[in-house]
């Protein structure tokens, strides 16, 4: 376990360093990408949808966006950079014996550790230029982004197994990401569909997520079932996705 | 019983002595580890039973085979249901192996025969489908040098990094990256990204970090075959004294030579079995002889085509026969024996040429070879375009074991090569000498100060 926890920390700090090592801004192009979308989206969506803050919950549109962008990153990026995590290691997994879900595990963290840190920035810069910010439901935020942690971890460990021994995962992936995002309500809000839709929204984890952080971010600082459901969601995708992974990682070193 | 004082003398030295030159001692004279035998060559603990490291019971493994994306989905299914894999092919199968603290063993066979998978399992890289590994102990597999690094990183960090993946702490690194960085012998480069070394700096630094966790067992193919000589020397020192400190090998390598001299015993794989598996130099010499049949198998299904005197082009071997003064085709000598070889060569523009005889053992160390032209031989013309030779070694002092003799035929300057043949040949006898040849040689007494003689 020692061992793990280990490699663990040296991965993750190899991701984190490497992930922009040798370009001159370094680690600021972890923030500049989506400052840059956040925006953009800002400028498009809040000039021409014109929402209004009753019907947006929140303070304002580029608060709203904000508050679900950087979630929504720490959910794709993590699940992209975390199935890929085994292919892009394979002369390790090929001659080395170590527990492979560590690379899994530290490529997500990694992701989502960089995201956090803009995501904090962001709502701190926000929140001094607009307000609105209920402090009072960061604790609660944070819940729900520890079950975003596990969902994403758990997808991408099933993905990454699945994806090692079948290439078509890959290919799959950043179509239904695409649709995923938009079928997510991050850059609108969820009373904006029609009636007899709306429900089938809730069926999507990622949906109530984010909808719960802006709720919890924007003045709602109680936990409800609906978080407890989405943390027991997310810890069985986990499991799933753990004991498949250990089921298939024996195979790795065959196929990478 | 003095002579053979196991004390003194280095162990590898020993093993060498007594696996590879001199098949018959094995078995009639090497006692086991005599108990007065010294600790600084014996190991750590010569008088307890033998520690036993690693077990291997049944080994097997079969790997997927894939072709079309269907079968690749059925596989993943069978593969998580825990179900049999339809397509697969064995890479190896029933292999027993026992290691116990300070044994050395050789794992040998063809390309393809499964000395890779097998390291792998050792090593814990793969995993066995059929059988069972125990191990006892840290394994350092050499397979690695090197591939756990990341080019953008310094040396430096790479180190961590790396022994983060042998299973060490920051602390415990750090504590030896002295070490590490003197053995690797890379100096400042240390600091630098590990993508501006060279290939020899990388494997110096691999094998630096493997090495320095002196690990119950390691495990190691032919990487060392990559630094420069004096770094091969470190390495083969470091060897021996790991060796000799009761550190157990696993060894897998194509060269006999490194078998027989690091390896005390051998398991041969062959298509995924254990043909053979005990001391090293019958194992070994088994597997050579496995190899020879092959060769000369295959020369006869398919004969090298022999030039012949319509289509010849440069001078060619006709014949070749070994033999001393009294019998010729006699193949077996004694030490010291006169052994000489015959031949006829063909010329195509009826001239003779440039001849080279060499004496190599049989698995192709050469011992002696020489060119005719340094001694202004013109070989005897026989008839047209045909031309007869006898090279003659009045005394070969050569050691007991089987051997080839070759011809060579060379241009008129003894530049290019045109055609070999060989016979084989085998000295018999018994003796502790080991090299290749018997040096003429006497011991002597010294003349102590006093004058007298010394007894």
């Amino acid at each position: 376990m020692n061992v793990a926890l280990n490699l663990f920390t040296a991965f993750t700090l190899r991701e984190i360093r490497s992930r922009y090592s040798g370009s001159v801004l370094g680690l600021a192009w972890a923030f500049i990408g989506p400052l840059a979308m956040l925006f953009i989206y800002a400028l498009v969506f809040g000039t021409l949808l014109k929402p209004s803050a009753a019907n947006l919950g929140a303070p304002s549109y580029i608060m709203f966006l904000g508050a679900a962008l950087w979630p929504w990153m720490m959910f794709s990026d993590g699940l992209t950079r975390g199935m890929g995590a085994i292919k892009a290691n394979a002369s390790l997994v090929r001659k080395v014996a170590f527990p492979h879900a560590v690379l899994v595990l530290s490529a997500v963290s990694a992701t989502i550790v960089l995201h956090l840190v803009g995501y904090i920035a962001v709502l701190a810069v926000l929140a001094y230029l607009y307000g609105g910010l209920s402090l009072a439901g960061i604790p609660a935020a944070l819940f729900v982004l520890v079950s975003l942690l596990l969902f994403t971890l758990g997808l991408a460990l099933l993905l990454a197994a699945l994806h090692t021994l079948i290439p078509d995962i890959e290919q799959a992936t950043q179509p239904l990401l695409m649709m995923l995002y938009f079928l997510t309500p991050v850059l609108y809000p969820q009373n904006v569909i029609p009636e007899p839709y709306r429900d089938w929204f809730n069926w999507n984890p990622l949906a109530l997520m984010i909808q719960r952080l802006r709720e919890h971010l924007f003045g709602q600082p109680m936990l409800n079932i609906t978080d407890g459901i989405v943390m027991l969601v997310a810890i069985v995708i986990l499991l799933i996705g753990y004991a498949v992974f250990v089921r298939l990682s024996p195979h790795f070193e065959d196929f990478v | 019983m003095a002579t053979q004082s196991s004390s003194a003398y280095p162990r590898t030295l020993k093993t060498l002595y007594k696996r590879h030159l001199n098949p018959t001692f094995t078995q009639t004279l090497i006692p086991a580890p005599s108990p007065n035998s010294s600790q600084t060559t014996a190991p750590p603990t010569p008088q307890k039973p033998a520690e036993r490291l690693l077990t291997l019971e049944g080994i097997g493994k079969d790997y997927p085979m894939l072709q079309s994306g269907g079968r690749r989905i059925r596989t993943v299914y069978e593969l998580l249901t825990g179900k049999a894999v339809h397509n697969h092919f064995t890479a190896l199968r029933g292999i027993d192996l026992t290691l116990n603290r300070g044994e050395s063993w050789g794992i040998i066979g063809e390309n393809g025969a499964g000395k890779s998978t097998l390291m792998k399992i050792i090593a814990g890289v793969v995993k066995q489908t059929a059988g069972s590994r125990q191990l006892k102990g840290r394994v350092a597999a050499l397979l690695e040098l090197g591939t756990g690094f990341h080019p953008d990183y310094t040396g430096r960090e790479n180190v961590y990094l790396a022994a983060s993946l042998m299973g060490w702490t920051r602390a415990e690194t750090r504590e030896r990256f002295d070490a590490i960085l003197d053995f690797a012998d890379i100096g400042e480069h240390i600091e630098q990204p590990i993508k501006t070394y060279s290939s020899g700096m990388v494997v110096r630094l691999g094998f630096a970090i493997s090495t320095a966790l002196t690990p119950d067992i390691l495990v190691t193919d032919e990487v060392l075959a990559v630094g420069d000589e004096s770094f091969q020397k470190k390495c083969m020192r470091w060897m021996d004294e790991y060796r000799n400190s009761g550190g157990t090998l696993i060894l897998c390598s194509h060269s006999m030579y490194h078998i027989q001299s690091l390896c005390e015993k051998a398991i041969w794989i062959h298509h995924g079995r254990a043909e053979q598996h005990g001391d090293c130099f019958p194992v070994t010499q088994a597997y050579l002889a496995y190899h020879e049949q092959k060769n000369n198998a295959d020369n006869a299904n398919h004969p090298k085509p022999r030039p012949n005197a319509q289509h010849a082009t440069h001078p060619y071997l006709e014949t070749l026969k070994v033999e001393n003064g009294a019998a010729i085709g006699q193949t077996h000598f004694k030490t010291g024996d006169a052994i000489a070889l015959s031949g006829t060569f063909y010329s195509p523009d009826d001239k003779s040429t440039v001849l080279s005889a060499s004496v190599v053992r049989i698995d192709g160390t050469p011992v002696f070879g020489t060119f005719s032209n340094e001694h202004g031989f013109i070989a005897t013309r026989l008839e047209k375009n045909r031309f007869g030779f006898r090279f003659v070694l009045q005394s070969a002092p050569l050691l007991p074991g089987r051997y080839h003799f070759r011809a060579h035929t060379l241009d008129q300057y003894g530049l290019r090569l045109f055609d070999t043949l060989f016979e084989e040949f085998t000295v018999d006898g018994e003796t502790k000498d080991h090299g290749f040849v018997r040096l003429e040689h006497t011991w002597e007494t010294v003349k102590t100060e006093s004058g007298a003689q010394h007894r």
